[in-house]
């Protein structure tokens, strides 16, 4: 089966590369079109039905999310493709919506590729994703939501919700504040690296906490005290490390 | 610390038998100190060292801050010419001619690239650079933006006959800022082919600096924008560069004024123009900022 794609990037040379990238490693994939701005992505979709869009992010005219919010449901899935954008790509991060940084390394494109023709029979809630998405790209004041995906389910949870994260091998076990817990293909690292910059803090190898749910820390025993009353261990290595990011977190 | 004091002798004569003689001899001796021992004098002295001492301090810490903004002013100049949007693109540019087969071009552009990181690199470390090498890296940098946008960017750089390229030197990379903005906002928007144009002037003892594109002018590009990100990115530039005038002021007790306007003609926007007078003067021999 093969999957038409369309390659948006304002960039004729980032268009080649990956339109070269993806005949030589993902021959299931056919690019249907390649457009330089939003405008022209939107009649080239129009025309003929890609199942993916390579979105670029920054481009003169309007930006790749502007494209999106043209069509309610989005008919396609979205992978983005971006030189760099620190905001964006934490958004993004956050929504579960795949990206490829350029220049596009082979491994990435493969692993996306694969990923897109697992999810292409399954009926997703894309446009929930891009809703997330949009949500978090507005002022930094607001609630930012994450988007957690089980084999099943997929739950938008508002961050400040989270209280911890636990390691479970591979997976990651993220318990609410009404005490459920979902089980999460990533690893705690991931959620590490989406998480700290909304005030969470790798306490130990497999603990990651929300500081504002934090009560106590008992410092002879090196454990800290939830809203939820759970008690979870602060390992000796990272205790400085807590201590700086809860006194900068207050 | 002394102060004055009285020393009295009494004295009497006497024999070997006991006779003492009625009569005393008196003797007052008032002693007082020199100046340089008198209390007036020490507090003098305190003064003028604290005065002295705290001059120097100033002096110094002038010095250091002064520094200090420079170091910090070429930090974050050196994390905007090492803009990653511009690093990342040229790489993919680089990356296509890799997976199309033209390894030449690619070999090409790869070495450029690497030479221009070097000179960006080596150019931060000073506080001036000679006007050839600062013209060798704004033509590298232009090459390969050119290769981004696929070419169809006219660039010139006009250098007036009466400079020395080689003995005049200049702050690094003023114009990189205005050449990024000319092309991100003002060609990449336009319709017509970009036309850029850099030129050195030399207008009693000082350098003009001129950059002219025949983009859509700033206003319009201005009022284009949505990605608030390259936004920031284009108004921090300007403000750095607003910064290193400033500084450069000071440095040279000069006032440098600073364009930055649309060209109009006949009441339509031709572009956009930005244009500055750097002095030439003892200050603009290369100095190494010490790292």
């Amino acid at each position: 089966m093969s999957i038409k794609a369309l390659i948006v990037d304002d960039e004729e040379n980032s268009r080649k590369a990956l339109l070269n990238m993806l005949q030589y490693y993902c021959k299931d994939i056919e690019v249907i079109g390649q457009a330089e701005n939003i405008t022209n992505a939107n009649e080239l979709i129009n025309e003929h039905n890609p199942d993916v869009v390579f979105l670029d992010i920054q481009m003169p005219g309007g930006n790749g999310f502007e494209l999106l919010k043209k069509f309610k449901p989005i008919p396609f899935k979205v992978i983005f493709v971006t030189a760099f954008d620190h905001f964006a790509l934490r958004a993004i991060k956050l929504s579960a919506v795949d990206y490829l940084l350029k220049p596009v390394s082979p491994k990435e494109l493969i692993r996306s590729v694969s990923k897109l023709e697992k999810q292409m029979d399954v009926e997703d809630l894309f446009d929930k994703q891009i809703e997330t998405l949009e949500d978090n790209l507005q002022t930094d004041r607001q609630v930012k939501k994450i988007i957690l995906n089980t084999s099943t389910t997929m739950h938008v949870i508002k961050i400040n919700e989270v209280i911890r994260c636990e390691a479970d091998e591979n997976y990651t076990r993220v318990i609410k504040e009404d005490g459920k817990a979902v089980l999460v293909a990533k690893t705690l690292k991931e959620f590490d690296e989406m998480l700290s910059p909304f005030g969470f803090c790798r306490i130990h190898q497999s603990h990651l906490i929300n500081l504002s749910h934090v009560i106590t820390f008992e410092k002879s025993g090196g454990i800290v005290i939830l809203t939820t009353k759970e008690r979870v261990p602060v390992s000796s290595r990272r205790k400085e490390f807590f201590l700086s990011a809860l006194q900068h977190h207050v | 610390m002394s102060t004055s004091w009285q020393l009295y002798f009494k004295m009497r004569t006497g024999d070997a038998y006991g006779n003492r003689s009625d009569q005393e001899a008196r003797l007052l001796i008032n002693v007082v100190p020199a100046w340089w021992q008198r209390w007036w004098f020490y507090l003098l002295l305190i003064l003028v060292i604290g005065g002295f001492v705290g001059l120097i301090w100033f002096l110094r810490m002038r010095d250091v801050k002064m520094k200090w903004q420079n170091t910090d002013l070429n930090q974050q100049l050196l994390r905007l010419q090492m803009n990653p949007h511009f690093i990342f693109n040229s790489l993919t540019s680089i990356q296509n001619y890799i997976y199309s087969n033209q390894t030449h071009l690619a070999g090409q552009y790869l070495s450029d690239f690497a030479r221009l990181i070097r000179l960006i690199l080596e150019n931060s470390r000073h506080e001036s650079i000679s006007l050839e090498k600062e013209i060798e890296t704004i033509s590298l940098y232009m090459e390969l933006q050119k290769l981004r946008f696929t070419e169809k960017i006219d660039f010139s750089i006009k250098v007036d006959p009466a400079i020395d390229t080689e003995i005049t030197y200049v702050p690094p990379m003023m114009a990189q800022p205005f050449l990024e903005n000319a092309l991100e906002h003002g060609i990449k928007n336009s319709f017509r082919d970009g036309v850029i144009e850099v030129s050195y002037t030399l207008v009693d003892k000082k350098i003009r600096f001129e950059v002219r594109d025949n983009g859509i002018g700033i206003v319009t590009s201005k009022s284009l924008k949505t990605d608030d990100q390259a936004d920031q990115h284009e108004s921090l530039s300007i403000a750095i560069c607003r910064e290193r005038i400033q500084l450069l002021e000071r440095k040279t007790k000069t006032r440098i004024p600073f364009i930055l306007d649309e060209i109009i003609e006949d009441g339509v926007v031709k572009g956009t123009r930005v244009a500055f007078e750097v002095p030439l003067k003892g200050s603009f021999v290369s100095k190494n900022i010490k790292a």
